[in-house]
């Protein structure tokens, strides 16, 4: 019990400082708002008029508070969801704007992660099974390297070969601005080869994590004692390698595909911004650089919560998981 | 024993490369994405009516999942807003002309009121007739809400009164011609549907985008948004296109100048690199382009540091730098070199002084300004390094936007010649919002500033050099960054300032430019290129090098001016 | 018989022999060895000098041109030669730091713990929670010398030590029971001198191999920087390469050397570092020596 507790409270004392975090880093940097979105308006070489310039601080309403004031206040409306309205998309609310953008991270990152999950493991499995042998070899050296080269690579790769070259599949972008966004049968005909792609770039090394991961762990638990033991004492090799060497294995990816899941919403950054994805991450990285605070501010807000509540669910899944993990924590 | 697994395995393998395969195949019909509009060949797309069906143009908006914003006002409004507004006059951005288009006169009757005289017969696209009232409410709709003032048109406007249903009056506080153009060129808006609205700041207009325009709203989405003809509109019959198409750019910029070499713009405004190669030769019968002049680049120096406050040090430096290369490496060699003068030459020769030599185009002589260095006071020392006046050999930072590569390139440039002088540079990439601040605050030794370019030659002079556009070094200056404060300057302003007449106005831009060639208070290096980029496989008539008839951001006179191809 | 004579000695020259002998590692040895001679002998083995803008831009692979002209006239095989020191440097540099902060960090949490365990464990879960890349996109803009190198160091350093804390400090907990140390306590050592002297040296493997990971990891984290376009984007660095070669239209043009030449030597560096430390987990883990 006092396992449970000391977790939740962890959480709930980590969720505060990540919040305030969040709330400090971007002020930090100083720097105007109202000069970053008239920039992008007027386009990089124009001058920027000095009568906009007063015309958007009017409008985005920048506050003079003093900083303590501004933190009680944003801590109190992340309290009660009341997330403002960005700058960016002035008079759009933060709300409305993430809510567009996370169905397409969802859905692109989560299928991703479920078979780069599935396909690791399972493919990890069998190379343990496999070990010492040419296949082993083969399939982890060729992994290892796949897994180093660098994902936008990977993405600009494939970009040139698909879409540029053979024409096969768009190259950039969600949808083709034929239909409006809906959750409708026509509208995913029409954005489904827009996600081939992006989730192909994902999947090529999305998997080698988990692969590498699910090898070691299996060939460390096939080695203890408790395995030497069921294989003397005459268990069939597939009995032990489920049994006793992938279940105790799993353990390790498990947790660690919760924490994936957690990370959903931020780690997709460079994968929407090579493709042009329309998900949040990409709109992070556009709030950050239009230092549009309420929009940041939430998303991140959203980031930590999700990871907190990731890391508190795999922790919590160990302790049921594994009873020595329990009992380790109380020794 | 792991027989079966192994099989397991192999038929899933052999499931998802079946299914891959499949939803290859899939897509391999439809050309991929983008509707596959492609190119088409010439007259493809003429209708019964004898106009072109569609145009495919640029983005849209400046956010990466655009929202539906009308409000021509708002600083989030969404770009194409000219294809539902109309202006009361279009100033040729190219030549300064001013044509008319909701006003048909205007007169200053004295130096604080201003009488515009509008359009009779126009009606809104709801049916609604346009009048003078609505002219007059939107100047007071300005006036009453700052956040909306995106063109300055407020401070020292007074009121706005329709005196008739075709006059209006506007009333300033102050002598105000010179800033004639600003208020000649304001959108109007309807004051049937804006009366009403209860803030106009975060009024965007969704259901009710009612404007004079040429076009009206058929539909948005993030990745396009489409406008149709207005049949009603004043000007229907130059209108030949049905469907003007605006399509979300790509953030990357590659992808989109792939769609352009294909031809799937028929007019876009982009960067592109090596553009005879990767767009003309593509289809070098159709596919033009034109990069007319925009405002000048300078290099700002701060003045209130030694040793950019001695004249002679600032006119030395300022043939010591080749601007040449400057123009290759910031714009690939499409831009040109920018004259000390501030104007933009050729289009503003008109203005040109023609006492000062070579039109103000200063030569690249290090020798020269290495002799004029030192003989200021400034020498070498052993190591080659120039040393202050201090003793200490002479260090600079220049700060220059992150991410803005030919910018970057610029100033590697700028640091190479200021090297051959033996001064050290180092060049320093804050990103955009940090460096703005400091810009304005004077926290830097030398960086580019954007100035000038403009048709109104008071706001060309005024911004960078007029006293009260500075601010003490921590302040924010409007617009005189450098802060340039000399009496003689204000004082030609101030003169500038009070002329309407054209030919009064001449000899004392005369004088600012001889300001700006004695003084050198900073050193326009090159002019910021408008990219324009067009097709003339569907429509003809757009503007070039060999006909120059509207700027390329004079949307209002483009889309009017154009001619169907039959094919 | 003291404490010191029971220790088990990992730092024997077995170590070499264990690691020569698992066939990755030595791969992995001989690639890095390849690389740093590469970085080192750059003027001498780059045909041209990396900044010389005086050759056509975007030529294609030649005589001349091992892998032809970058867009703005830079000889792509200069620049790749020269770009392996800026991805060793700051590789080595940055994940030194980083090592160096979450070994500072996790072994005082793990073997200290109570009251100073909480603390740091909590700095280490927040360090974990904000996301990396927005975090240096955002620092970026705050550390003062915007676009040097130094910047890039410390905001993958800054990002970058969290993970491996928390492992140093899970390894040191099982470690602190163990019956030599509580011997070495007891004969009254020092903290410090408990922790450096009597643990670390067992934790050797762990801490190299994170910080062989740490320096894989900024290595890939400077190319990804660069390739966002944060950083000076005129430092020659792989990484600089590819956001070249994506804003100078390589893909259009069909220059695919420009893209593929930087992208590789990533790997390859990556892939060399990744090796050896498959050998470095088969030093700690015998199971997963090579019989």
């Amino acid at each position: 019990m006092a396992y449970f507790a000391r977790r939740i409270g962890f959480f709930l004392l980590t969720l505060w400082g990540a919040v305030t975090l969040n709330f400090l880093i971007p002020r930090l940097s100083g720097g105007d708002p109202a000069q970053a979105i008239l920039q992008r308006i007027a386009g990089k070489e124009a001058r920027v008029d000095p009568a906009q310039l007063a015309a958007v601080r009017a409008m985005l309403g920048v506050p003079d508070e003093p900083l303590w004031r501004q933190y009680l206040d944003y801590l109190g409306n992340m309290a009660s969801g009341n997330f403002g309205v960005s700058y960016t998309y002035f008079p759009y609310s933060v709300s409305e704007v993430i809510g567009e953008a996370v169905p397409w991270t969802i859905v692109l990152v989560g299928v991703t992660l479920v078979l780069s999950f599935a396909i690791g493991t399972l493919l990890g499995t069998w190379v343990a099974w496999r070990r010492g042998t040419t296949f082993d070899s083969v399939l982890t050296v060729t992994s290892a390297f796949v897994g180093t080269l660098p994902f936008f690579w990977i993405a600009l790769v494939l970009i040139y070969v698909f879409a540029i070259t053979l024409g096969w599949l768009p190259p950039s972008g969600g949808f083709s601005g034929l239909l409006e966004p809906a959750p409708t049968a026509a509208f995913v005909a029409d954005a489904w080869p827009y996600f081939i792609l992006p989730a192909a770039a994902i999947m090529i090394t999305g998997p080698i994590g988990w692969l590498l991961g699910m090898r070691n762990n299996m060939v460390q638990s096939l080695g203890e004692d408790f395995a030497r033991f069921g294989r003397a004492k005459g268990l069939s090799n597939r009995r032990l390698a489920i049994a006793y060497g992938a279940r105790v294995a799993i353990l390790p990816n498990v947790t660690g595909f919760a924490l994936a899941l957690g990370g959903l919403i931020g780690g997709t950054v460079l994968v929407e911004q090579t493709f042009n994805y329309p998900g949040t991450g990409r709109l992070l990285l556009e709030a950050v650089s239009n230092k549009d605070y309420p929009l940041m501010q939430t998303i991140f807000l959203f980031i930590a919560v999700g990871v907190l509540v990731a890391n508190l669910v795999a922790d919590v899944l160990y302790g049921v998981l594994d009873p020595r993990a329990r009992r380790r924590e109380a020794a | 024993m792991h027989a079966r697994s192994r099989r397991r395995s192999r038929a899933r393998l052999a499931a998802c490369a079946a299914a891959a395969a499949l939803a290859l195949t899939a897509c391999t019909g439809g050309g991929g994405g983008g509707g596959g509009q492609g190119s088409g060949a010439p007259g493809d797309r003429l209708t019964d009516e004898g106009r072109v069906s569609h145009l495919v143009l640029g983005d849209f908006s400046g956010q990466t999942n655009p929202k539906a914003n009308y409000n021509p006002f708002s600083a989030t409004a969404l770009g194409p807003l000219w294809t539902i507004y109309d202006q009361l006059y279009v100033v040729n951005s190219y030549d300064c002309t001013e044509e008319p288009q909701l006003a048909t006169g205007y007169e200053w009757t004295s130096p604080t009121e201003l009488r515009i005289t509008t359009r009779d017969g126009v009606t809104w696209n709801d049916g609604e007739p346009f009048s003078a009232r609505d002219v007059a409410f939107t100047f007071n709709l300005l006036r009453d809400n700052p956040a909306l003032d995106t063109r300055g048109v407020a401070p020292g406007l007074v009121g706005a009164e329709a005196t008739s249903g075709t006059e209006v009056v506007l009333t300033f506080e102050q002598p105000s011609f010179s800033r004639s153009g600003m208020y000649l060129q304001t959108l109007v808006v309807a004051e049937h549907v804006w009366a009403d609205v209860d803030d106009p700041v975060t009024f965007t207009a969704e259901d009710a985008a009612v404007g004079t325009g040429a076009f009206t709203v058929k539909s948005f989405n993030p990745q396009r948004f489409t406008v149709e003809r207005n049949p009603d509109s004043w000007r229907a019959d130059t209108v030949v296109v049905d469907e003007p198409w605006f399509e979300k750019a790509d953030a990357g910029g590659q992808v989109d100048q792939l769609k352009l070499a294909r031809g799937e713009y028929d007019n876009n405004s982009m960067y592109v690199p090596d553009i005879e190669e990767t767009y003309v030769a593509k289809d070098p019968e159709h596919h033009h382009y034109w990069f007319p002049s925009g405002s000048p680049i300078s290099l700002f120096m701060n003045l209130e540091q030694a040793p950019f406050d001695d004249v002679e040090f600032r006119r030395a430096i300022s043939v010591g730098l080749d601007r040449v290369a400057l123009t290759e490496d910031a714009g690939s060699g499409y831009v040109e070199v920018a004259s000390q003068t501030l104007l933009v030459l050729p289009g503003q020769s008109d203005w040109l002084d023609p006492t000062i030599p070579d039109e103000g185009y200063l030569p690249y002589d290090p020798d020269a300004a290495d002799a004029a260095l030192t003989a200021a006071g400034y020498a070498l020392d052993d190591s080659g390094r120039r040393l202050g006046k201090d003793g200490e050999p002479m260090r600079f930072s220049f700060i220059t936007p992150q991410g803005w590569s030919d910018w970057t390139a610029a100033a590697n440039s700028l640091k190479d010649d200021f090297d051959a002088l033996g001064i050290q540079v180092t060049v320093e990439t804050p990103e955009f919002p940090t460096l703005e601040q400091d810009r304005l605050v004077g926290n830097f030794d030398m960086t580019f500033g954007v100035r000038a370019g403009q048709c109104s030659m008071f706001q060309n002079y005024d911004e960078p050099l007029g006293s009260a556009n500075a601010a003490p070094i921590g302040e924010r200056a409007t617009t005189n960054e450098v802060r340039w404060s000399d009496a003689h300057t204000d004082d030609l302003l101030a003169q500038l300032a009070g002329t309407p007449d054209a030919d009064e106005q001449k000899p004392i831009v005369h004088q600012l430019q001889q300001v700006m060639v004695d003084e050198v208070p900073f050193i326009p290096l090159w002019y910021g290129g408008k990219w324009f980029e067009f097709t003339t496989k569907n429509v003809t008539g757009w503007p070039s090098a060999e006909d120059p008839h509207a700027g390329p951001d004079n949307q209002h006179l483009i889309f009017t001016r154009l001619t169907p191809v039959t094919g | 018989m003291t404490a010191a004579a029971l220790r088990p000695r990992a730092r024997a020259p077995q170590w070499f022999t264990i690691l020569w002998r698992n066939k990755k590692a030595r791969f992995g040895m001989l690639l890095l060895l390849a690389f740093v001679l590469l970085a080192l002998l750059a003027p001498v083995l780059a045909p041209y000098d990396p900044r010389d803008r005086s050759f056509a831009g975007g030529l294609p692979p030649s005589a001349e041109h091992w892998f032809g002209t970058t867009g703005k006239g830079y000889d792509v095989a200069s620049q790749a030669i020269f770009g392996a020191r800026t991805s060793l440097v700051i590789g080595l540099v940055a994940g030194a730091i980083a090592t160096t902060i979450s070994l500072l960090v996790g072994m005082t949490a793990g073997y200290l713990g109570g009251m100073v365990d909480e603390v740091l464990s909590f700095v280490t879960n927040l360090a974990l929670v904000v996301p990396a890349l927005p975090l240096m996109i955002t620092l970026a803009a705050y550390v003062p010398g915007g676009g040097s190198e130094w910047m890039v160091i410390i905001v993958i350093s800054i990002t970058g030590w969290a993970g491996a804390a928390r492992l140093k400090r899970a390894q040191i907990l099982t470690l602190r029971n163990r019956e030599y140390i509580q011997a070495a306590r007891m004969a009254g050592d020092g903290t410090f001198h408990v922790i450096f002297r009597e643990i670390a040296p067992n934790m050797t493997s762990l801490i190299v191999v994170g910080f062989i990971g740490a320096v894989g990891g900024a290595i890939g984290a400077e190319a990804g920087l660069a390739f966002l376009g944060i950083g000076n984007p005129d430092t020659i660095s792989w990484g600089t390469m590819l956001y070249w070669a994506n804003t100078d239209g390589a893909l259009l043009t069909g220059a695919f050397a420009r893209l593929v030449v930087p992208g590789l030597l990533l790997a390859l560096l990556t892939t060399a570092l990744t090796f050896v430390n498959f050998g470095v987990d088969a030093l700690s883990n015998p199971h997963l020596r090579e019989p």
